[in-house]
Protein backbone atom coordinates (compact mmCIF):
# COMPACT_ATOMS: atom_id res chain seq x y z
CA UNK A 1 0.00 0.00 0.00
CA UNK A 2 2.70 2.47 1.04
CA UNK A 3 4.72 1.42 -1.99
CA UNK A 4 1.76 1.99 -4.22
CA UNK A 5 1.20 5.43 -2.72
CA UNK A 6 4.78 6.52 -3.05
CA UNK A 7 4.73 5.19 -6.60
CA UNK A 8 1.62 7.20 -7.40
CA UNK A 9 2.73 10.39 -5.64
CA UNK A 10 6.15 10.16 -7.25
CA UNK A 11 6.44 13.90 -7.89
CA UNK A 12 5.36 15.06 -4.47
CA UNK A 13 8.16 16.81 -2.63
CA UNK A 14 7.04 17.18 0.96
CA UNK A 15 9.48 20.01 1.62
CA UNK A 16 8.03 22.07 -1.19
CA UNK A 17 4.48 21.27 -0.14
CA UNK A 18 5.27 22.45 3.38
CA UNK A 19 6.81 25.68 2.13
CA UNK A 20 3.84 26.39 -0.12
CA UNK A 21 1.40 25.62 2.69
CA UNK A 22 3.16 28.04 5.01
CA UNK A 23 3.07 30.72 2.32
CA UNK A 24 -0.65 30.21 1.86
CA UNK A 25 -1.25 30.38 5.61
CA UNK A 26 0.91 33.51 5.83
CA UNK A 27 -1.05 35.24 3.07
CA UNK A 28 -4.35 34.09 4.55
CA UNK A 29 -3.82 35.24 8.11
CA UNK A 30 -1.82 38.35 7.24
CA UNK A 31 -4.56 39.47 4.86
CA UNK A 32 -7.35 38.42 7.23
CA UNK A 33 -6.03 40.46 10.14
CA UNK A 34 -5.57 43.54 7.98
CA UNK A 35 -8.99 43.02 6.37
CA UNK A 36 -10.57 43.07 9.82
CA UNK A 37 -8.61 46.19 10.78
CA UNK A 38 -9.89 47.91 7.64
CA UNK A 39 -13.26 46.21 7.22
CA UNK A 40 -14.58 46.63 10.77
CA UNK A 41 -14.52 50.46 10.83
CA UNK A 42 -15.82 50.49 7.26
CA UNK A 43 -18.66 48.12 8.18
CA UNK A 44 -19.51 50.15 11.29
CA UNK A 45 -19.45 53.32 9.18
CA UNK A 46 -21.81 51.79 6.64
CA UNK A 47 -24.18 50.59 9.36
CA UNK A 48 -24.21 53.84 11.35
CA UNK A 49 -24.70 56.14 8.35
CA UNK A 50 -27.23 53.92 6.53
CA UNK A 51 -30.76 55.31 6.21
CA UNK A 52 -31.96 53.09 9.07
CA UNK A 53 -28.77 53.58 11.12
CA UNK A 54 -27.97 55.46 14.31
CA UNK A 55 -26.81 58.59 12.51
CA UNK A 56 -28.17 58.46 8.97
CA UNK A 57 -26.05 60.44 6.53
CA UNK A 58 -26.87 60.10 2.88
CA UNK A 59 -23.57 61.55 1.67
CA UNK A 60 -21.23 59.46 3.84
CA UNK A 61 -23.21 56.32 3.22
CA UNK A 62 -23.22 56.92 -0.52
CA UNK A 63 -19.46 57.51 -0.60
CA UNK A 64 -18.59 54.46 1.54
CA UNK A 65 -21.01 52.34 -0.45
CA UNK A 66 -19.46 53.43 -3.73
CA UNK A 67 -15.91 52.57 -2.62
CA UNK A 68 -17.04 49.16 -1.41
CA UNK A 69 -18.99 48.41 -4.57
CA UNK A 70 -16.18 49.45 -6.90
CA UNK A 71 -13.61 47.30 -5.12
CA UNK A 72 -16.00 44.39 -4.98
CA UNK A 73 -16.94 44.51 -8.64
CA UNK A 74 -13.36 44.15 -9.95
CA UNK A 75 -12.44 40.45 -10.38
CA UNK A 76 -9.64 39.59 -8.00
CA UNK A 77 -6.99 38.70 -10.58
CA UNK A 78 -7.56 42.00 -12.36
CA UNK A 79 -7.50 43.89 -9.05
CA UNK A 80 -4.18 42.22 -8.29
CA UNK A 81 -2.64 43.39 -11.58
CA UNK A 82 -4.21 46.87 -11.40
CA UNK A 83 -2.79 47.36 -7.93
CA UNK A 84 0.81 46.43 -8.79
CA UNK A 85 2.05 50.05 -8.71
CA UNK A 86 0.32 50.62 -5.38
CA UNK A 87 1.68 47.35 -4.02
CA UNK A 88 5.19 48.27 -5.10
CA UNK A 89 4.90 51.62 -3.37
CA UNK A 90 3.53 50.05 -0.19
CA UNK A 91 5.69 46.94 0.33
CA UNK A 92 8.45 47.27 -2.29
CA UNK A 93 7.56 44.13 -4.23
CA UNK A 94 4.60 42.72 -6.06
CA UNK A 95 5.80 39.15 -5.63
CA UNK A 96 5.64 36.61 -2.86
CA UNK A 97 3.56 36.69 0.27
CA UNK A 98 4.31 40.34 0.94
CA UNK A 99 3.36 41.43 -2.54
CA UNK A 100 0.09 39.51 -2.33
CA UNK A 101 -1.14 41.04 0.89
CA UNK A 102 -2.18 44.54 -0.29
CA UNK A 103 -4.39 43.28 -3.14
CA UNK A 104 -5.79 40.51 -0.94
CA UNK A 105 -6.76 43.06 1.72
CA UNK A 106 -8.30 45.44 -0.79
CA UNK A 107 -10.24 42.56 -2.26
CA UNK A 108 -11.44 41.13 1.06
CA UNK A 109 -11.95 44.18 3.32
CA UNK A 110 -14.91 45.65 1.35
CA UNK A 111 -16.51 42.21 1.21
CA UNK A 112 -16.09 41.87 4.98
CA UNK A 113 -17.41 45.41 5.51
CA UNK A 114 -20.68 44.53 3.75
CA UNK A 115 -21.04 41.36 5.80
CA UNK A 116 -20.40 43.36 8.99
CA UNK A 117 -23.00 45.93 7.97
CA UNK A 118 -25.49 43.09 7.51
CA UNK A 119 -24.57 41.47 10.85
CA UNK A 120 -25.09 44.81 12.65
CA UNK A 121 -28.43 45.28 10.93
CA UNK A 122 -29.55 41.93 12.33
CA UNK A 123 -29.33 43.24 15.92
CA UNK A 124 -32.82 43.47 17.46
CA UNK A 125 -33.94 47.13 17.20
CA UNK A 126 -35.74 46.70 20.53
CA UNK A 127 -32.37 46.17 22.22
CA UNK A 128 -30.93 49.29 20.61
CA UNK A 129 -33.96 51.30 21.66
CA UNK A 130 -33.80 50.01 25.23
CA UNK A 131 -30.11 50.96 25.39
CA UNK A 132 -31.00 54.41 24.10
CA UNK A 133 -33.66 54.75 26.78
CA UNK A 134 -31.00 53.88 29.38
CA UNK A 135 -29.17 57.04 28.37
CA UNK A 136 -26.43 55.49 26.24
CA UNK A 137 -24.54 57.78 23.87
CA UNK A 138 -24.23 56.77 20.20
CA UNK A 139 -20.68 55.62 20.85
CA UNK A 140 -21.85 53.48 23.76
CA UNK A 141 -24.63 52.02 21.63
CA UNK A 142 -22.12 50.96 18.97
CA UNK A 143 -19.47 49.59 21.32
CA UNK A 144 -21.55 48.32 24.21
CA UNK A 145 -24.65 47.07 22.43
CA UNK A 146 -24.38 46.68 18.66
CA UNK A 147 -20.97 45.00 18.43
CA UNK A 148 -21.39 42.61 21.40
CA UNK A 149 -24.92 41.69 20.31
CA UNK A 150 -23.73 41.07 16.75
CA UNK A 151 -20.67 39.05 17.83
CA UNK A 152 -21.87 35.67 16.51
CA UNK A 153 -22.77 37.34 13.19
CA UNK A 154 -19.41 39.11 13.10
CA UNK A 155 -17.55 35.83 13.64
CA UNK A 156 -19.57 34.23 10.85
CA UNK A 157 -18.69 37.19 8.60
CA UNK A 158 -14.97 36.75 9.34
CA UNK A 159 -15.25 33.02 8.62
CA UNK A 160 -16.87 33.61 5.24
CA UNK A 161 -14.23 36.21 4.43
CA UNK A 162 -11.40 33.87 5.45
CA UNK A 163 -12.75 31.20 3.12
CA UNK A 164 -13.05 33.71 0.28
CA UNK A 165 -9.44 34.71 1.01
CA UNK A 166 -8.30 31.10 0.56
CA UNK A 167 -9.51 31.12 -3.01
CA UNK A 168 -8.05 34.61 -3.54
CA UNK A 169 -4.64 33.32 -2.34
CA UNK A 170 -4.85 30.49 -4.86
CA UNK A 171 -5.52 33.02 -7.62
CA UNK A 172 -2.74 35.23 -6.31
CA UNK A 173 -0.48 32.20 -6.63
CA UNK A 174 -1.06 32.19 -10.37
CA UNK A 175 0.28 35.73 -10.69
CA UNK A 176 3.42 35.32 -8.64
CA UNK A 177 2.46 35.17 -5.00
CA UNK A 178 3.58 31.62 -4.31
CA UNK A 179 1.69 29.26 -2.03
CA UNK A 180 -0.42 26.23 -2.84
CA UNK A 181 -2.10 27.87 -5.81
CA UNK A 182 1.28 28.53 -7.38
CA UNK A 183 2.29 24.90 -6.80
CA UNK A 184 -0.87 23.58 -8.38
CA UNK A 185 -0.38 25.67 -11.49
CA UNK A 186 3.34 25.16 -11.94
CA UNK A 187 3.37 21.41 -11.43
CA UNK A 188 -0.14 20.27 -11.94
CA UNK A 189 -1.02 22.38 -14.94
CA UNK A 190 2.20 23.24 -16.69
CA UNK A 191 4.01 19.92 -16.07
CA UNK A 192 1.06 17.55 -15.94
CA UNK A 193 1.98 16.32 -12.47
CA UNK A 194 -1.52 15.36 -11.46
CA UNK A 195 -0.35 14.03 -8.09
CA UNK A 196 0.94 17.44 -6.99
CA UNK A 197 -2.27 19.05 -8.14
CA UNK A 198 -4.27 16.51 -6.14
CA UNK A 199 -2.29 17.06 -2.94
CA UNK A 200 -2.63 20.84 -3.14
CA UNK A 201 -6.35 20.62 -3.78
CA UNK A 202 -6.82 18.28 -0.82
CA UNK A 203 -4.83 20.64 1.40
CA UNK A 204 -6.92 23.61 0.30
CA UNK A 205 -10.12 21.67 0.99
CA UNK A 206 -8.83 20.75 4.44
CA UNK A 207 -7.97 24.39 5.13
CA UNK A 208 -11.43 25.60 4.13
CA UNK A 209 -13.08 22.85 6.13
CA UNK A 210 -10.95 23.69 9.17
CA UNK A 211 -11.85 27.38 8.95
CA UNK A 212 -15.54 26.60 8.71
CA UNK A 213 -15.50 24.20 11.66
CA UNK A 214 -13.53 26.64 13.80
CA UNK A 215 -15.83 29.53 12.81
CA UNK A 216 -18.97 27.53 13.58
CA UNK A 217 -17.57 26.50 16.95
CA UNK A 218 -16.86 30.13 17.86
CA UNK A 219 -20.32 31.23 16.73
CA UNK A 220 -21.87 28.55 18.94
CA UNK A 221 -19.62 29.55 21.83
CA UNK A 222 -20.68 33.22 21.73
CA UNK A 223 -24.31 32.88 20.82
CA UNK A 224 -26.90 32.78 23.60
CA UNK A 225 -30.08 32.76 21.53
CA UNK B 1 -28.46 68.88 34.01
CA UNK B 2 -32.03 68.10 34.88
CA UNK B 3 -32.74 67.56 38.52
CA UNK B 4 -36.08 65.95 39.09
CA UNK B 5 -37.22 66.89 42.53
CA UNK B 6 -39.17 64.10 44.18
CA UNK B 7 -39.82 65.91 47.42
CA UNK B 8 -41.38 68.93 45.79
CA UNK B 9 -44.91 69.55 46.98
CA UNK B 10 -45.94 70.30 43.43
CA UNK B 11 -48.43 67.63 42.36
CA UNK B 12 -47.87 68.00 38.63
CA UNK B 13 -44.86 66.05 37.42
CA UNK B 14 -45.11 65.76 33.64
CA UNK B 15 -46.84 68.35 31.53
CA UNK B 16 -47.53 68.27 27.79
CA UNK B 17 -48.72 71.51 26.31
CA UNK B 18 -49.87 72.01 22.75
CA UNK B 19 -47.90 68.92 21.83
CA UNK B 20 -47.96 67.85 18.19
CA UNK B 21 -45.92 65.38 16.21
CA UNK B 22 -45.85 65.11 12.46
CA UNK B 23 -43.87 62.34 10.77
CA UNK B 24 -42.64 63.13 7.30
CA UNK B 25 -43.25 60.16 5.04
CA UNK B 26 -41.88 59.47 1.56
CA UNK B 27 -45.17 60.75 0.24
CA UNK B 28 -46.94 63.26 2.46
CA UNK B 29 -46.95 63.11 6.23
CA UNK B 30 -48.60 61.51 9.23
CA UNK B 31 -49.89 63.50 12.19
CA UNK B 32 -49.24 61.14 15.08
CA UNK B 33 -50.22 63.67 17.78
CA UNK B 34 -52.26 66.82 17.40
CA UNK B 35 -52.41 69.45 20.13
CA UNK B 36 -52.15 67.34 23.28
CA UNK B 37 -52.54 69.16 26.63
CA UNK B 38 -52.12 66.80 29.52
CA UNK B 39 -50.70 66.65 33.02
CA UNK B 40 -49.43 63.58 34.85
CA UNK B 41 -49.24 63.84 38.63
CA UNK B 42 -46.50 62.78 40.97
CA UNK B 43 -46.92 59.28 42.39
CA UNK B 44 -49.84 58.19 40.24
CA UNK B 45 -50.15 55.32 37.80
CA UNK B 46 -51.29 57.02 34.65
CA UNK B 47 -52.74 55.00 31.78
CA UNK B 48 -52.65 55.93 28.11
CA UNK B 49 -55.06 53.88 26.05
CA UNK B 50 -56.29 53.95 22.48
CA UNK B 51 -56.47 51.88 19.33
CA UNK B 52 -53.42 50.91 17.27
CA UNK B 53 -51.87 53.92 15.58
CA UNK B 54 -53.55 56.43 17.90
CA UNK B 55 -50.20 57.86 19.02
CA UNK B 56 -49.72 56.19 22.42
CA UNK B 57 -46.11 55.19 21.84
CA UNK B 58 -45.28 58.52 20.26
CA UNK B 59 -46.67 60.30 23.33
CA UNK B 60 -44.90 58.23 25.98
CA UNK B 61 -41.62 58.39 24.04
CA UNK B 62 -41.79 62.19 24.23
CA UNK B 63 -41.19 61.91 27.98
CA UNK B 64 -37.67 60.52 27.59
CA UNK B 65 -37.16 62.20 24.26
CA UNK B 66 -36.92 59.08 22.16
CA UNK B 67 -39.29 61.21 20.09
CA UNK B 68 -39.13 64.97 19.66
CA UNK B 69 -42.21 67.15 19.27
CA UNK B 70 -42.73 69.14 16.11
CA UNK B 71 -44.75 71.61 18.17
CA UNK B 72 -45.50 72.23 21.80
CA UNK B 73 -43.64 71.44 24.98
CA UNK B 74 -42.88 68.63 27.36
CA UNK B 75 -41.93 69.59 30.90
CA UNK B 76 -40.83 67.39 33.76
CA UNK B 77 -41.08 69.12 37.11
CA UNK B 78 -41.22 72.45 35.36
CA UNK B 79 -38.09 71.81 33.30
CA UNK B 80 -38.64 72.15 29.57
CA UNK B 81 -37.04 69.22 27.74
CA UNK B 82 -36.50 71.21 24.55
CA UNK B 83 -32.85 71.73 23.79
CA UNK B 84 -31.66 68.84 25.97
CA UNK B 85 -28.84 67.11 24.15
CA UNK B 86 -25.78 64.99 24.68
CA UNK B 87 -24.83 64.61 28.34
CA UNK B 88 -27.93 66.42 29.62
CA UNK B 89 -30.18 64.10 27.66
CA UNK B 90 -28.30 61.05 28.97
CA UNK B 91 -28.65 62.38 32.52
CA UNK B 92 -32.40 62.79 32.00
CA UNK B 93 -32.73 59.26 30.67
CA UNK B 94 -30.81 57.80 33.60
CA UNK B 95 -33.59 59.21 35.77
CA UNK B 96 -36.40 57.81 33.62
CA UNK B 97 -36.84 54.05 33.50
CA UNK B 98 -38.54 52.54 30.50
CA UNK B 99 -39.77 49.05 29.66
CA UNK B 100 -41.08 47.76 26.36
CA UNK B 101 -43.26 45.06 24.87
CA UNK B 102 -40.20 43.32 23.43
CA UNK B 103 -38.13 43.57 26.67
CA UNK B 104 -34.97 44.77 24.87
CA UNK B 105 -32.55 42.73 26.97
CA UNK B 106 -29.06 42.11 25.61
CA UNK B 107 -29.00 38.47 24.57
CA UNK B 108 -25.26 38.21 25.18
CA UNK B 109 -25.52 39.26 28.83
CA UNK B 110 -26.93 37.39 31.83
CA UNK B 111 -29.83 38.82 33.83
CA UNK B 112 -27.36 40.23 36.34
CA UNK B 113 -25.13 41.72 33.64
CA UNK B 114 -28.16 43.29 31.96
CA UNK B 115 -29.09 45.09 35.17
CA UNK B 116 -25.49 46.10 35.87
CA UNK B 117 -25.28 47.40 32.28
CA UNK B 118 -27.64 50.27 33.18
CA UNK B 119 -25.25 51.27 35.99
CA UNK B 120 -22.21 50.99 33.70
CA UNK B 121 -23.81 53.26 31.12
CA UNK B 122 -24.50 55.82 33.83
CA UNK B 123 -20.94 55.42 35.09
CA UNK B 124 -21.95 54.70 38.68
CA UNK B 125 -19.96 52.70 41.20
CA UNK B 126 -17.26 50.07 40.89
CA UNK B 127 -17.67 46.68 39.24
CA UNK B 128 -18.35 45.04 42.60
CA UNK B 129 -20.74 47.71 43.88
CA UNK B 130 -22.64 47.51 40.59
CA UNK B 131 -22.88 43.75 40.94
CA UNK B 132 -24.19 44.07 44.49
CA UNK B 133 -26.74 46.67 43.45
CA UNK B 134 -27.84 44.55 40.47
CA UNK B 135 -28.37 41.55 42.74
CA UNK B 136 -30.39 43.68 45.13
CA UNK B 137 -32.59 44.84 42.24
CA UNK B 138 -33.07 41.29 40.95
CA UNK B 139 -34.09 40.32 44.46
CA UNK B 140 -36.59 43.19 44.49
CA UNK B 141 -38.28 41.76 41.38
CA UNK B 142 -38.05 38.19 42.71
CA UNK B 143 -35.44 36.89 40.32
CA UNK B 144 -32.28 36.45 42.38
CA UNK B 145 -32.33 32.71 41.64
CA UNK B 146 -32.00 33.43 37.93
CA UNK B 147 -29.25 36.03 38.06
CA UNK B 148 -26.84 34.04 35.93
CA UNK B 149 -29.28 33.00 33.23
CA UNK B 150 -29.27 34.47 29.75
CA UNK B 151 -32.52 36.03 28.45
CA UNK B 152 -33.06 33.04 26.13
CA UNK B 153 -33.32 30.85 29.25
CA UNK B 154 -36.03 33.00 30.87
CA UNK B 155 -39.80 33.12 30.36
CA UNK B 156 -41.47 36.26 29.02
CA UNK B 157 -42.60 37.35 32.47
CA UNK B 158 -39.11 36.78 33.89
CA UNK B 159 -37.55 38.78 31.05
CA UNK B 160 -39.88 41.67 31.79
CA UNK B 161 -38.88 41.50 35.48
CA UNK B 162 -35.23 41.76 34.49
CA UNK B 163 -36.13 44.71 32.28
CA UNK B 164 -37.92 46.35 35.22
CA UNK B 165 -34.91 45.77 37.48
CA UNK B 166 -32.69 47.32 34.82
CA UNK B 167 -35.04 50.28 34.39
CA UNK B 168 -34.93 50.91 38.15
CA UNK B 169 -31.15 50.61 38.45
CA UNK B 170 -30.42 54.33 38.47
CA UNK B 171 -33.21 55.16 40.95
CA UNK B 172 -35.57 56.85 38.53
CA UNK B 173 -38.71 58.47 39.85
CA UNK B 174 -40.67 57.83 36.70
CA UNK B 175 -41.18 54.47 35.01
CA UNK B 176 -42.46 54.44 31.44
CA UNK B 177 -44.16 51.25 30.24
CA UNK B 178 -44.99 50.87 26.55
CA UNK B 179 -47.25 47.82 26.18
CA UNK B 180 -45.16 46.09 28.82
CA UNK B 181 -47.60 43.22 29.24
CA UNK B 182 -48.81 42.86 25.66
CA UNK B 183 -46.42 40.01 24.83
CA UNK B 184 -47.23 38.10 28.03
CA UNK B 185 -49.75 35.38 28.88
CA UNK B 186 -52.52 36.26 31.39
CA UNK B 187 -50.62 34.87 34.40
CA UNK B 188 -47.43 36.73 33.62
CA UNK B 189 -49.51 39.85 32.93
CA UNK B 190 -51.03 39.70 36.44
CA UNK B 191 -47.61 39.10 37.85
CA UNK B 192 -46.08 42.17 36.20
CA UNK B 193 -49.11 44.36 36.98
CA UNK B 194 -48.93 43.54 40.68
CA UNK B 195 -45.19 44.19 40.67
CA UNK B 196 -45.83 47.61 39.11
CA UNK B 197 -48.51 48.37 41.71
CA UNK B 198 -46.09 47.40 44.51
CA UNK B 199 -43.32 49.57 43.11
CA UNK B 200 -45.71 52.50 42.83
CA UNK B 201 -46.82 52.08 46.44
CA UNK B 202 -43.46 51.23 48.02
CA UNK B 203 -41.16 53.57 46.14
CA UNK B 204 -43.61 56.30 45.26
CA UNK B 205 -42.67 55.66 41.66
CA UNK B 206 -44.75 57.58 39.12
CA UNK B 207 -45.75 55.13 36.39
CA UNK B 208 -46.91 56.01 32.90
CA UNK B 209 -48.43 52.97 31.29
CA UNK B 210 -49.38 52.60 27.64
CA UNK B 211 -51.79 49.80 26.84
CA UNK B 212 -54.57 48.90 24.44
CA UNK B 213 -56.40 46.89 27.10
CA UNK B 214 -58.99 48.64 29.29
CA UNK B 215 -58.70 45.70 31.67
CA UNK B 216 -55.12 46.72 32.47
CA UNK B 217 -56.20 50.32 33.06
CA UNK B 218 -59.06 49.18 35.31
CA UNK B 219 -56.74 47.09 37.44
CA UNK B 220 -53.82 49.39 38.08
CA UNK B 221 -54.33 52.98 36.93
CA UNK B 222 -55.39 56.00 38.95
CA UNK B 223 -56.16 58.11 35.92
CA UNK B 224 -56.34 57.46 32.23
CA UNK B 225 -56.06 59.37 28.97
CA UNK B 226 -57.85 58.06 25.91
CA UNK B 227 -56.18 58.80 22.60
CA UNK B 228 -57.83 58.57 19.25
CA UNK B 229 -56.06 59.43 16.00
CA UNK B 230 -53.55 61.60 17.77
CA UNK B 231 -56.16 63.58 19.71
CA UNK B 232 -56.93 63.42 23.40
CA UNK B 233 -60.50 62.07 23.48
CA UNK B 234 -60.89 62.07 27.26
CA UNK B 235 -58.87 62.18 30.45
CA UNK B 236 -59.94 61.50 34.00
CA UNK B 237 -59.97 59.22 37.02
CA UNK B 238 -60.52 55.61 35.97
CA UNK B 239 -63.73 55.30 38.00
CA UNK B 240 -65.17 58.42 36.36
CA UNK B 241 -64.27 57.33 32.87
CA UNK B 242 -65.84 53.90 33.44
CA UNK B 243 -68.94 55.10 35.24
CA UNK B 244 -69.60 58.26 33.37
CA UNK B 245 -67.79 58.22 30.03
CA UNK B 246 -68.12 61.48 28.10
CA UNK B 247 -66.61 60.73 24.73
CA UNK B 248 -67.72 58.05 22.25
CA UNK B 249 -64.25 56.51 22.59
CA UNK B 250 -64.63 56.17 26.37
CA UNK B 251 -68.14 54.75 25.97
CA UNK B 252 -66.78 52.17 23.56
CA UNK B 253 -63.94 51.21 25.91
CA UNK B 254 -66.26 50.85 28.91
CA UNK B 255 -68.65 48.76 26.82
CA UNK B 256 -65.79 46.62 25.61
CA UNK B 257 -64.83 45.78 29.18
CA UNK B 258 -68.09 43.82 29.55
CA UNK B 259 -69.76 42.96 26.24
CA UNK B 260 -73.54 42.55 26.14
CA UNK B 261 -74.40 38.88 26.69
CA UNK B 262 -75.44 37.49 23.31
CA UNK B 263 -77.80 34.78 24.47
CA UNK B 264 -80.19 37.11 26.28
CA UNK B 265 -82.93 38.43 24.05
CA UNK B 266 -84.95 40.10 26.80
CA UNK B 267 -85.88 43.72 26.33
CA UNK B 268 -85.60 44.03 30.11
CA UNK B 269 -81.83 43.64 30.02
CA UNK B 270 -79.99 46.54 31.67
CA UNK B 271 -76.36 47.32 32.34
CA UNK B 272 -75.73 48.40 35.92
CA UNK B 273 -72.50 50.01 36.99
CA UNK B 274 -71.60 51.46 40.34
CA UNK B 275 -68.68 52.52 42.45
CA UNK B 276 -68.25 51.14 45.96
CA UNK B 277 -69.91 48.27 47.82
CA UNK B 278 -72.52 46.08 46.13
CA UNK B 279 -75.90 47.79 46.72
CA UNK B 280 -77.89 46.04 44.02
CA UNK B 281 -79.94 43.57 46.03
CA UNK B 282 -80.32 45.79 49.09
CA UNK B 283 -81.81 48.53 46.93
CA UNK B 284 -84.50 46.44 45.26
CA UNK B 285 -85.40 44.16 48.16
CA UNK B 286 -89.04 44.35 49.12
CA UNK B 287 -90.14 45.34 45.60
CA UNK B 288 -92.10 42.97 43.41
CA UNK B 289 -89.31 42.38 40.88
CA UNK B 290 -86.98 39.58 39.84
CA UNK B 291 -83.39 40.35 39.19
CA UNK B 292 -81.23 37.85 37.36
CA UNK B 293 -77.58 38.42 36.63
CA UNK B 294 -76.17 37.32 33.27
CA UNK B 295 -72.61 38.53 33.27
CA UNK B 296 -70.41 40.86 35.22
CA UNK B 297 -68.24 41.30 38.21
CA UNK B 298 -67.39 43.43 41.17
CA UNK B 299 -63.73 44.23 40.83
CA UNK B 300 -61.09 46.33 42.48
CA UNK B 301 -60.10 49.58 40.92
CA UNK B 302 -57.12 51.25 42.47
CA UNK B 303 -59.55 53.66 44.11
CA UNK B 304 -62.03 51.10 45.36
CA UNK B 305 -64.68 48.60 44.32
CA UNK B 306 -66.33 48.84 40.94
CA UNK B 307 -69.41 46.85 40.00
CA UNK B 308 -70.40 46.19 36.41
CA UNK B 309 -73.17 43.71 35.52
CA UNK B 310 -75.69 42.84 32.86
CA UNK B 311 -78.99 41.93 34.53
CA UNK B 312 -82.62 41.51 33.62
CA UNK B 313 -84.95 43.34 35.98
CA UNK B 314 -88.51 42.23 35.45
CA UNK B 315 -91.82 42.21 37.29
CA UNK B 316 -94.67 44.62 38.05
CA UNK B 317 -92.53 47.14 39.89
CA UNK B 318 -89.71 47.15 37.34
CA UNK B 319 -89.71 50.90 36.73
CA UNK B 320 -89.79 51.71 40.44
CA UNK B 321 -86.87 49.38 40.96
CA UNK B 322 -84.85 51.09 38.21
CA UNK B 323 -85.64 54.51 39.66
CA UNK B 324 -84.49 53.39 43.12
CA UNK B 325 -81.29 52.00 41.66
CA UNK B 326 -80.58 55.35 40.02
CA UNK B 327 -81.31 57.16 43.27
CA UNK B 328 -78.89 54.85 45.06
CA UNK B 329 -76.15 56.04 42.71
CA UNK B 330 -76.04 53.09 40.35
CA UNK B 331 -75.80 53.83 36.69
CA UNK B 332 -78.53 52.18 34.65
CA UNK B 333 -77.81 51.80 30.97
CA UNK B 334 -79.48 50.29 27.89
CA UNK B 335 -83.07 50.26 29.11
CA UNK B 336 -85.52 49.28 26.43
CA UNK B 337 -88.90 50.91 27.21
N1 LIG C 1 -41.02 56.76 12.94
C1 LIG C 1 -42.21 56.94 12.33
N2 LIG C 1 -42.26 57.34 11.05
C2 LIG C 1 -43.45 57.53 10.44
N3 LIG C 1 -44.64 57.36 11.02
C3 LIG C 1 -44.66 56.96 12.29
C4 LIG C 1 -43.45 56.73 13.02
N4 LIG C 1 -43.77 56.33 14.28
C5 LIG C 1 -45.12 56.33 14.32
N5 LIG C 1 -45.66 56.70 13.14
C6 LIG C 1 -47.10 56.84 12.85
O1 LIG C 1 -47.68 57.63 13.85
C7 LIG C 1 -48.94 57.11 14.25
C8 LIG C 1 -48.94 56.82 15.72
O2 LIG C 1 -48.02 55.78 15.98
P1 LIG C 1 -47.79 55.18 17.42
O3 LIG C 1 -46.73 54.15 17.30
O4 LIG C 1 -47.58 56.27 18.40
O5 LIG C 1 -49.19 54.47 17.70
P2 LIG C 1 -49.62 53.53 18.90
O6 LIG C 1 -50.84 54.11 19.48
O7 LIG C 1 -48.47 53.29 19.80
O8 LIG C 1 -49.99 52.20 18.13
P3 LIG C 1 -49.80 50.66 18.58
O9 LIG C 1 -50.91 50.35 19.53
O10 LIG C 1 -49.95 49.91 17.30
O11 LIG C 1 -48.46 50.53 19.19
C9 LIG C 1 -49.16 55.88 13.39
O12 LIG C 1 -49.97 56.25 12.31
C10 LIG C 1 -47.80 55.51 12.92
O13 LIG C 1 -47.87 54.90 11.65
MG1 LIG D 1 -47.28 51.59 20.33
Amino acid sequence: MTEFLSAFFVNVDSGEILRASLETLGMLFGALVLSIVLGLPLGIGLSVTSPSGLAPNRLSYGALSLIVNVLRSVPFVILFILLIPVTLALVGTSLGVRGAIPPLVLGAAPFLARLIEMALREVDPAVVEATQALGASKRQIVWRTLLPEALPGLIAAVTVTAIALVSYTAMAGVVGAGGLGDLAVRYGYQRFQTDVMLVTVVLIILLVQGLQVAGDALVARFSHK
Amino acid sequence: MVEINTTSAQADLIRFSGLSKRFQLKRGHQDALAGIDLTIRRGEIFGIIGPSGSGKSTLIRMINRLERPTQGRVEIDGVDLAGLDGAALSALRHKLGMIFQQFGLLSTKTALQNVAFALELAGTGTASSRKARALELLERVGLSAHADKYPAQLSGGQKQRVAIARALANNPNILLCDEATSALDPYATQDILSLLTDLNRDLGLTIVLVTHEMEVVRQVCDRVAILDQGRLAEVGAVADVLLDPQSPEAVALAAHLLPRPENVASSELVRLTWFGEDRLHATVSGLDVWVSLHAGQVSHLKSGLYGDVWATVSGPERLTALARLRDAGLKVGEVAS
